[in-house]
C-alpha cells in the first residue's frame, strides 16, 4: 500500500483513524469494566466486570446479573468467594431523575465454598448516592449458601457463585493498538506479540481473550412490579460495589 | 463486713459481666442480617465501582477518570463526566470526530449512565440500547442480554453510523473486534454459564 495513492482527503481520514486507534479503542479493550482502575486491578474482588438486565422466566419478571472478580482462573474457582467486607448493590431509578428509588443490597459472610449470601430489598435506600451507604434495617428477603439456587415466597430467586464470564473481546489485539493502556500486572502487561500489530484481527484469527475465565456472579430474578412500584414502568438500573 | 454489704458488692461486681453478656448477645444476634460475622448494619460503605451501560467509562473517559466514575452516581454524570464524554465524540481534538448532533444523540442515550429498561414494552425486543426510539432500535424493552455483543455495538455507535445520521464521520475498520460469544448460557435461572 502506497501513501501517494491516496488523495489528501483520504490521508486525512487515515490520520484520523490512526488518532482514533491511539486514543480510543484501548479504552474499550479494558473490557466492559474489567480491571477498570489500578486499585481494583490489585483488589480483584472489588472489580465489577459487567451488569445485565433482561426479561426473566415469565411475564412481569426481570433478571439482574452483576459480575465481579475479573479473570478468575479455573484453578482458583473451587475456593473463590465474595468479599464479606464489601456491599454489592443493584440501584434502580423508577421516576427518571437518575437517583435510586429502590436498592437490592447483597452481603456475604464466611469464606470459600461455604460462604453465605444475604439479600435485602428491593427497598428504599437508607442513603442515596455513592458515599456512606448503609444496609437497610429490614429482614433479608433471601439468605443461604452460595452456589445454590435460593428463593422466597415473594417470587425472588437468588444465585451467587462462580460462573463462566459471559463477556467477550479480543483484548490482545486491543492492547496492541495502544500498548500504554495495558494493565500493570499479568500476561496482558507484556508487549504486543501479534504479527499484525496495531489493528483488530480478521475474523477467524481474532481471539476472545475472556474465553476460559470465570467471574463471581450475583443473579437475582424478581417481579418487575417490585421495582416499578411507586414509579413508572421505565427503569434506570446500575450496579455498585462499595467498601 | 455485713452480709448486706457483701451481697451489694457481689451484685455490683456482677454488673459488668451481665452487661458484657448482653452486649455479646447483641453482637452475636443475626438481627442485622450479616450472619454474625459479616459487615455490621451500622457500617457505612463508600462506592468504588459502578456500572450501568457497558463501556461508557471505558470508551468515553480517559483512564484517569475511571475512579471518579466508579465513586459517583448517575445523577452526578452531567456535572462530572458529560463534558469529557462528549469531548471524546466530537469537537476539536476529539478521538471520534463525530458530527456534534450525532454526538449529542449518542451522549443523551448513554448519560446519565444507567441501563434503561422499559418494563411495559415487549420483552422480545430486549437488549442493549433497544429501548432507543431511533431506528434500527425499536423503542423496546432495553436492558442488556447475556448474548449481546456490546463491544461491537459500542464500536459501531462510536465509529459507525447505526442511525444513518452521520455517514461522513465514520471509521469502518474499527466497528468490530471480530469475536463472538462462546459462552453456553442456561435457558433457566441462573442463566449464566457454568464455570470453566
Amino acid at each position: 500500500m502506497h501513501w501517494q495513492k491516496f488523495s489528501r482527503w483520504q490521508r486525512l481520514v487515515m490520520i484520523a483513524v490512526i488518532a482514533s486507534l491511539a486514543g480510543g479503542v484501548v479504552r474499550v479493550a479494558i473490557g466492559s469494566d474489567h480491571q477498570d482502575t489500578p486499585e481494583v486491578e490489585l483488589n480483584a474482588k472489588m472489580d465489577m466486570t459487567d451488569v445485565y438486565a433482561f426479561p426473566g422466566s415469565g411475564a412481569d419478571r426481570i433478571a439482574l446479573v452483576m459480575n465481579s472478580r475479573a479473570f478468575l482462573t479455573p484453578a482458583q474457582t473451587p475456593t473463590a468467594s465474595f468479599d464479606q467486607d464489601l456491599l454489592y448493590q443493584f440501584k434502580i431509578d423508577n421516576d427518571g431523575d437518575a437517583v435510586e428509588d429502590k436498592v437490592i443490597q447483597v452481603v456475604f459472610s464466611g469464606t470459600g465454598a461455604n460462604q453465605k449470601v444475604k439479600v435485602y430489598g428491593p427497598v428504599a435506600p437508607p442513603v442515596t448516592g455513592s458515599m456512606m451507604n448503609t444496609l437497610a434495617d429490614v429482614t433479608p428477603v433471601v439468605s443461604g449458601p452460595i452456589n445454590t439456587v435460593l428463593g422466597n415466597a415473594g417470587g425472588i430467586q437468588v444465585f451467587a457463585g462462580p460462573r463462566d464470564d459471559p463477556f467477550f473481546i479480543d483484548l490482545e489485539a486491543a492492547f496492541c493498538i495502544l500498548p500504554d493502556r495495558r494493565p500493570v500486572t499479568g500476561a496482558l502487561s507484556a508487549p504486543c506479540q501479534l504479527a499484525g500489530g496495531a489493528a483488530f484481527r480478521a475474523p477467524g484469527s481474532a481471539q476472545n481473550y475472556v474465553n476460559g475465565f470465570n467471574v463471581l456472579s450475583i443473579v437475582i430474578e424478581l417481579p418487575e412490579s417490585q421495582l416499578t412500584a411507586g414509579g413508572t414502568p421505565k427503569l434506570g438500573i446500575w450496579g455498585t460495589i462499595s467498601r | 463486713m455485713s452480709m448486706n454489704h457483701s451481697n451489694r458488692l457481689r451484685r455490683w461486681a456482677l454488673m459488668p459481666a451481665v452487661l458484657g453478656l448482653a452486649l455479646m448477645a447483641t453482637g452475636c444476634s443475626d438481627d442485622n442480617g450479616n450472619g454474625g460475622s459479616g459487615p455490621r448494619q451500622t457500617r457505612a460503605y463508600n462506592q468504588v465501582q459502578r456500572l450501568g451501560n457497558p463501556l461508557v467509562s471505558e470508551v468515553l473517559l480517559s483512564k484517569r477518570s475511571h475512579a471518579t466514575h466508579g465513586a459517583s452516581s448517575p445523577v452526578d454524570d452531567a456535572t462530572l463526566i458529560a463534558a469529557e464524554a462528549l469531548g471524546f465524540l466530537t469537537g476539536p481534538g476529539s478521538v471520534a470526530n463525530r458530527d456534534p448532533g450525532y454526538a449529542a444523540v449518542l451522549g443523551g442515550a448513554l448519560i446519565p449512565d444507567m441501563l434503561i429498561v422499559q418494563t411495559d414494552k415487549d420483552p422480545a425486543n430486549s437488549g442493549w440500547l433497544t429501548w432507543l426510539p431511533l431506528a434500527p432500535f425499536t423503542n423496546g424493552y432495553g436492558g442488556r442480554k447475556l448474548t449481546d455483543d456490546v463491544v461491537d455495538l459500542a464500536l459501531l455507535a462510536v465509529f459507525g453510523d447505526p442511525f444513518g445520521a452521520d455517514p461522513t464521520h465514520t471509521t469502518p475498520s474499527l466497528t468490530t473486534d471480530n469475536v463472538n460469544n462462546d459462552s453456553q448460557f442456561l435457558t433457566a435461572f441462573p442463566y449464566v454459564g457454568v464455570p470453566n
